[in-house]
């Protein structure tokens, strides 16, 4: 399998007041064609950045300091804006976590979609309208005809993110980049949601990166996930291995923080700690602060993704020893 | 859309009320000021007997709130009362002048408009650059100069030092002499235009150049700041981020997509630009002795002139809330998110 | 929503009470100020405007130490005389000094521009958190009084006032306060709208504050931002206002030294002793710019969202 996207060694700051926020420090992962790529990790590891920077949309104090970023081999990091704005909505589409703030509310939902697809082709207003209608049918939008008069406050929750889906699925794009889209929905729509896009994804050839801090939705719906924290990719590789045979210590916590009903334990696993500044980061490994293994060499070096299996990566100087052993 | 026509007949009662409240005030107040109207509409050197007896003339012996209802009454019916000052009935005056001060406050407004607006828009999209920081100087540069103080030094340039403009008037005294305009609707520049009088059209729009830049001022300034953060606001907004990760080119996000989000609040600030345009007509009016409204109601109020005061007041208030109600109702018609 | 409220009070009774709350209010105050003022200090031209500001400050406390001669003496042998050593701003009709006279000038007009902000702001701020937040019957009649206020131009209401009241500064500045506390109550009510649906109003509710007591410790400071902002530079504008009265006559009388009515006296001989009008209105225009442009910074330096950025 090919990867369609390639994300090498990323690395973004920030410049506020406080300081440099070093929001990503070296973010390395893949996407293949075909796959569900889950990218999970608290709020603040820096999820959302990587997306953004993915389609060169972060805000105006922020600076790409190094790393590349390969659409099908080419890097999006050296394309002019024009060059980028062509690609957006056309080859990579993106939808958002909150679909009422994304939608303009003084135009209806179908002038926004149709304004879309007549923007990345060339068609007119009637034939984009039944574009439109075709993209609606296809996230199972009831009367479509109807929805496109509508504006976007007067929909629910649901139907909002579907219209999002719609527009942005409307050009056949090669990547979907979705970030959060159920967080802000009912836990009911979240699967009808996620089970659609599963759905379609099937039906089309396309290729989803989805962000998510809910582990339960990554294992579900995703074939392969990167786990974030702290602006790095700690651990990565195919979703059912990683669940049964997690290696590094960050993963494992997330894992057994999983409330399970069936556990006879009273307490719930909980993470010591809380996530780093990262402003000053800490020397070494970044989750030595909060790890119950942390030893000497982790507070002093930084440590690199090993493969310690065949496409499964870990950040982990523990995984070192246990390989060199 | 009968849920709009509910809020156009709330909003014209709303209207009704704030206009028969401001009259009732001004008028009780008028009323109770210190100066006799009796004695001022007799003169200095009346006897007592006829102070009396245009006090009953003036129906001033009568309770107040008859006063008042004779007056709403006369209002209504189109009979303003007769100026102290000018003895002419007031409604004939303010027919008279009212012309000129609208001529003027369109003028201003508009230049005001053109000009403030645009670049509002130009110095949010490029916020923080240099020529953002250019506009919002002259932004700050208009908000600050005192309108008369303006009016004097335009006049000492350029119709003193450089004499390539009139220097105060709407009309220079030959061209009324020689090309008198012939009024249909009491705006110079249009009557001009209409009757095919090309010499006085000239001069009527060299002589409001002035004072409509001046009028113009500050509210160009106003409108530009106004305008500019409220396109900083609207670009701030999650759907221009989404607009653009779904690939819209930026003149069309910058000209089509957030301008309508912008024009709902634009017309806020069209509103207070007026608000702000009727309060300097009077000193503009003053410096460049236009002979509009404003110079009439100055005089009134040195004259202590009672019924000029009080409708001019009615008209003004008139004026600004059928105004601010025209603006409600385009901008609740444009707005999808209000609930009509 | 219960879990929530649950969680929230047994959470709070376990913390410092006060402090909690001052804090969801707040942030920690001290950094906040500390991070307005450095934003101030970095923009040159806010800078500049502060410095202005407390140089017209100083002249108007200390003008009768700066004043060189006595501002109300007539002196006709030496009217209209050019700015010179002597007189650096020359003499108007009577020969009494200009500079003098624009020094004391300052007095009226930052105590004009003061006063009526500071009565505009006193009546409307209040009125405007307490129509916001109680809602309802309150809200409607005070935003009905409100709009009815603002129908008038403040230049027409005041031009009336002073006619009523006879003219003075003193009248014209109440003048011009009456027509502009509605400003004030529309940007507090707007604030406070929002404000009270926030989750640590109702925390304080359910810690059994008082309505007064939330409005006052909560919403009062909470709204604060906008108002200040407004203030300053309506400040500059109140000015121009004033100096617009004088300008009329219908302000300060004469022989009051204030910048409009000195702007007027010097109307008729503009061509020949222009000095006369132009000093006074440089004032003017240099104080309403000041007021004006400061505003500007401290709206730039109070705007959470331009300050910090965090990598999400």
């Amino acid at each position: 399998m090919k990867p369609l996207l390639v994300v090498e060694n990323l690395k973004v700051h920030f410049d506020t007041y406080d300081g440099v926020v070093k929001a990503l420090d070296g973010v390395t992962f893949d996407v293949y064609e075909g796959e569900t790529f889950g990218l999970v990790g608290e709020t603040g590891c820096g999820k959302t950045v990587t997306v953004l920077s993915i389609m060169r949309l972060l805000p105006e104090n922020s600076r790409i300091v190094s790393g590349r970023i390969m659409l099908r081999g080419e890097n999006l990091l050296e394309k002019s804006e024009d060059e980028m704005a062509k690609l957006r909505g056309r080859k990579i589409s993106m939808i958002f976590q909150d679909p009422l703030a994304s939608l303009n509310p003084v135009f209806t939902v179908g002038e926004q979609i149709t304004r879309v697809i007549m923007i990345h082709q060339q068609l007119s207003k009637e034939k984009a309208r039944e574009r439109a209608i075709e993209a609606f049918k296809l996230v199972a939008l009831p009367e479509p005809e109807k929805i496109l008069k509508t504006y976007p406050h007067e929909l629910s929750g649901g139907m909002q993110q579907r219209v999002m889906i719609a527009m942005a699925l409307s050009t056949d794009p090669d990547l979907l980049i979705a970030d959060e889209p159920t967080s802000l929905l009912d836990v009911t729509i979240q699967a009808q949601i996620l089970k659609l896009l599963q759905e379609i994804k099937s039906r089309k050839k396309l290729t989803i990166l989805l962000i998510t801090h809910n582990m339960g939705i990554v294992a579900e719906y995703c074939d392969r996930v990167g786990v974030m924290y702290a602006g790095t990719i700690v651990e990565r590789g195919p979703v059912k291995q990683i669940l049964k045979k997690p290696y590094h210590p960050y993963t494992k916590g997330l894992l057994a923080a999983i409330p399970k009903p069936e556990s006879r334990k009273r307490r719930l696993h909980v993470i010591e700690g809380f996530i780093p500044d990262l402003i000053n980061r800490p020397r070494g490994c970044s989750f030595h602060p909060r790890c119950p293994y942390a030893r000497e060499v982790c507070r002093e070096k930084e440590p690199v993704a090993e493969e310690v299996e065949p496409g499964r990566y870990v950040m982990c100087h523990l995984v070192e020893e246990v390989m060199v052993a | 859309m009968s849920g709009f026509r509910q809020y156009l007949v709330k909003r014209i009662i709303l209207a009704l009320v704030i206009v028969i409240g401001m009259s009732m005030i001004t008028f009780f107040l008028a009323r109770v000021a210190p100066s006799d109207p009796a004695a001022l509409w007799v003169g200095l050197h009346a006897r007592p007997e006829q102070v009396e007896k245009a006090r009953i003339e003036l129906g001033l012996d009568k309770p107040l709130y008859v006063q008042y209802f004779i007056y709403i009454r006369d209002l209504i019916s189109g009979s303003w009362g007769i100026s102290y000052r000018t003895r002419r009935p007031v409604i004939e005056d303010i027919m008279n002048y009212l012309p000129a001060s609208i001529e003027l406050a369109v003028a201003g407004l508009l230049i005001a408009s053109v000009v403030g607006i645009p670049l509002g828009v130009i110095a949010a999209s490029k916020k923080d650059t240099r020529v953002d920081h250019a506009c919002r100087v002259l932004g700050v540069l208009t908000l600050s100069t005192p309108s008369f103080w303006m009016g004097l030094t335009l006049q000492l340039i350029f119709a003193r030092i450089l004499g390539i403009l009139p220097l105060q008037g709407r009309l220079s005294p030959d061209v009324a002499e020689m090309n008198p305009i012939q009024r249909i609707t009491g705006f110079y520049l249009l009557d001009s235009l209409l009757t095919g009088n090309f010499i006085a059209f000239q001069d009527a729009l060299l002589h409001i150049i002035l004072p409509s830049i001046t009028l113009a001022a500050y509210s160009t300034g106003l409108s530009l700041r106004m305008t500019r953060s409220t396109m900083i606001e609207v670009l701030r907004e999650r759907y221009i981020v989404a607009a653009k990760a779904f690939g819209m080119p930026k003149n069309v996000i910058m000209f089509y997509y957030a301008l309508k989000n912008a024009i709902i609040p634009t017309l806020t600030v069209l509103g207070i630009s007026f608000a702000w345009t009727l309060t300097g007509v009077f000193l503009v009016e003053v410096v460049f002795n236009w002979p509009g409204l404003g110079t009439y109601t100055w005089r009134a109020i040195l004259a202590v002139d009672y019924p000029v005061i009080v409708a001019v007041t009615v008209i003004s208030t008139l004026i600004i809330v059928v105004t601010n109600l025209i603006l409600d109702l385009i901008q609740a018609y444009l707005d999808p998110r209000v609930k009509l | 929503m219960r879990v929530d409220k649950l969680a929230l009070l047994s959470a709070a009774r376990s913390v410092k009470l006060k402090f909690l709350l001052k804090d969801f209010g707040r942030e920690g105050r001290f950094r906040e100020i500390r991070l307005i003022v450095d934003t101030l200090m970095k923009n040159p031209l806010t800078l500049a405007s502060i410095i202005i500001l407390g140089v017209l400050i100083f002249i108007a406390i200390l003008a009768p130490w700066i004043a060189l001669y006595p501002i109300y003496e007539s002196n006709i042998e030496k009217k209209y005389k050019p700015p010179s050593l002597e007189h650096p701003f020359g003499t108007d009709h009577l020969g009494r000094d200009i500079f003098s006279r624009v020094v004391f000038g300052a007095r009226s007009s930052l105590i004009a521009g003061i006063t009526i902000v500071a009565i505009s702001v006193a009546i409307g701020w209040p009125l405007g958190v307490v129509a916001g937040y109680r809602g309802g019957k309150i809200d409607t009649l005070i935003m009905r009084i409100t709009d009815m206020f603002l129908a008038f131009p403040s230049l027409v209401l005041a031009l009336i006032i002073a006619f009523i009241l006879g003219p003075s500064l003193i009248n014209s500045m109440i003048a011009v306060s009456v027509t502009w506390w509605p400003w004030y109550t529309r940007l507090a009510r707007a604030d406070t709208v929002s404000l009270r649906e926030r989750a640590f109003i109702e925390a304080s509710k359910a810690m059994g504050l008082t309505d007064f007591q939330i409005m006052l410790r909560h919403i009062l400071p909470n709204t604060a931002a906008p108002i200040i902002v407004q203030a300053t530079m309506d400040l500059g504008t109140a000015i121009l206002l004033a100096s617009g009265l004088g300008f009329l006559g219908l302000g300060a009388q004469p022989p009051e030294p204030e910048w409009g009515l000195m702007v007027s006296e010097g109307r008729p001989v503009i061509l020949s002793a222009w000095w006369v009008s132009v000093f006074p209105g440089l004032f003017i225009f240099t104080t309403a710019a000041a007021f004006n442009l400061l505003g500007d910074g401290l709206r730039e330096a109070l705007d959470p969202r331009v300050r910090r950025v965090r990598g999400a």
